[in-house]
């Protein structure tokens, strides 16, 4: 019973994900506000939908609906066998397991972190000559008032660090690695785009995501869509710094960031090296990274383009339609 | 963007329609019916004991070739020629409360004619058919208080009689 229902979560949040991404590329939509609201679709439906339909309407598992109206039937791949077990059986135990590593491998260092003190949580004291050029960065950008960060720490450490957190007292922490690599555009650039984020309401997000994430952590599907997710929020801090005409600043703050060891920022990838799997994922990364650099020094921002709503109303309806039938 | 959208869906549809498809095609068996390894796994499945002729001609092979089982709650065993002509005889029933026999469980068939009569003591319908290849098949089919059951034979209406006759339901 529960395998099954792990099953067709998965089974509809894979359905949902490529609907969604199909969708998102016949329409064109770039504007990543508008991608991100069509993921919290992807990563929602198991959840809601395939929650509602197990609960409300269990007859949609009777063999008359199954034989004569399901779109999609789970339990025919289970006709087919791999040493006594249904192939969609033993299919929904490997994905799971895939999901939950997927999860892990992002919870595990985030629990860590929280676990083990890696930064300093005393600042440098406000009259230091690096808080002084942090405070001057933050004066020269636009529009600060209102979504000046309530806390802004300066660490000494050597290693890259700039991350904002909090969602109605705003944080940013940056450290002086940080600062030793970049120039002053690149600095302004780079406080642009986490306060981007503060402004966004993104820590928020982020929070939001890892509960789905958390709450579906066997299920791989929601595991990817999620990350898909936080590239799109990256997306949107970007375009709000190159609405800004700071594109080329930027993009060379995250080219430099990117370069360090041991670096804890949103702008930047894990160093080179180590298990070959990480090297997989770290060359994906690579590329992810390359092409948000070349997607600054475009310095294209997204045309607005009507009808959002409608677009987000009928991706809800066919999916809700579908996996009506998909059992 | 409606028309996108739209052409979205049915391609959607289409894709979840096909990706069912697949494993019965690979298997070779009618949306809804599983096959089983044997006669016991069949009444495992089905819940329900099969009947097997007390009568079994010498012309027809044990053990049986084929046990399907649809999920309607309908099973049937097929059951070949000893000669090497295919298959010849088919038993398949249904579960009390269904009101025929699945016919997905069976190999496609046209009836010619249909005649009400009797088996034993219970009212049984009498019916000749064609399967796909042309040739002709005696059937007859009955109620019991458990279970419809439908005996196919590819030989005499009276072989067949003799057969279902010796049927213990």
């Amino acid at each position: 019973m529960l395998l099954s229902a792990a099953g067709q979560a998965i089974l509809h949040a894979t359905v949902a994900a490529l609907f969604v991404e199909a969708l998102l590329r016949l329409w064109r939509v770039e504007d990543p506000g508008e991608r991100l609201a069509m993921r919290w679709v992807a990563i929602g439906t198991p959840v809601i939908l395939t929650t509602l339909y197990l609960v409300l309407m269990p007859w949609r598992a009777a063999a008359w609906f199954v034989e004569h109206w399901s779109l999609f039937a789970g339990a025919h791949w289970n006709h087919v066998r791999i040493g006594g077990a249904g192939l969609a059986s033993a299919s929904s135990v490997a994905l799971a397991a895939l999901g939950l590593a997927l999860y892990l491998r992002d919870a595990v260092p985030f629990v860590a972190s929280r676990l083990v003190q890696t930064t300093p949580e005393d600042g440098l004291p406000p009259g230091h000559l690096a808080c002084a050029r942090v405070r001057d960065a933050l004066e020269a950008l636009p529009a600060r008032g209102a979504h000046h960060p309530t806390t802004l720490t300066v660490v000494d450490l050597a290693s890259p660090v700039l991350l904002c957190s909090g969602i109605d007292r705003t944080a940013i922490v940056i450290s002086t690695g940080t600062l030793d690599r970049l120039d002053d555009g690149a600095l302004r650039a780079a406080l642009a785009h986490e306060i981007a984020h503060l402004v966004r309401r993104d820590p928020l997000t982020g929070w939001w995501l890892m509960a789905a994430r958390t709450l579906q952590c066997f299920n791989p599907v929601v595991q990817v869509v999620a990350r898909q997710a936080i590239q799109d929020l990256e997306r949107r801090a970007d375009i709000a710094v190159t609405a800004q005409g700071r594109a080329s600043d930027l993009a060379t703050a995250v080219h430099r960031l990117s370069l360090a060891a041991h670096v804890r920022s949103d702008l930047a990838l894990p160093a080179e090296g180590g298990h070959l799997g990480n090297r997989v994922f770290e060359s994906a990364h690579r590329r992810a990274l390359d092409a948000r650099c070349q997607l600054l020094l475009e310095g294209a921002l997204p045309a607005p383009r009507p009808h959002r709503a409608w677009r987000f109303g009928l991706t809800v309806a066919a999916l809700a339609a579908l996996l009506f039938l998909v059992v | 963007m409606l028309a996108v959208w739209l052409l979205a869906v049915v391609a959607a549809a289409f894709g979840l329609r096909l990706a069912d498809a697949v494993p019965r095609v690979a298997l070779g068996v009618p949306r809804g019916v599983v096959r089983a390894t044997d006669l016991a796994q069949l009444e495992r499945q089905s819940g329900r004991r099969m009947p097997v002729p007390a009568y079994f001609p010498d012309t027809i092979q044990w053990p049986p070739a084929e046990a399907r089982m649809h999920s309607g709650g309908s099973a049937a065993v097929w059951y070949r020629s000893r000669t090497g002509g295919g298959i010849a005889l088919m038993v398949a029933t249904a579960p009390p409360g269904t009101q025929e026999i699945a016919a997905a469980v069976l190999p496609a068939s046209v009836e010619l004619q249909r005649e009400a009569g009797t088996l034993g003591t219970r009212p049984a319908v009498v019916s000749r058919v064609r399967d796909a290849e042309g040739a002709l098949w005696q059937q007859v089919q009955w109620q019991t208080p458990g279970q419809i059951i439908l005996v196919r034979y590819r030989g005499t209406l009276d072989g067949l009689l003799k057969i279902a006759g010796s049927v213990h339901d």
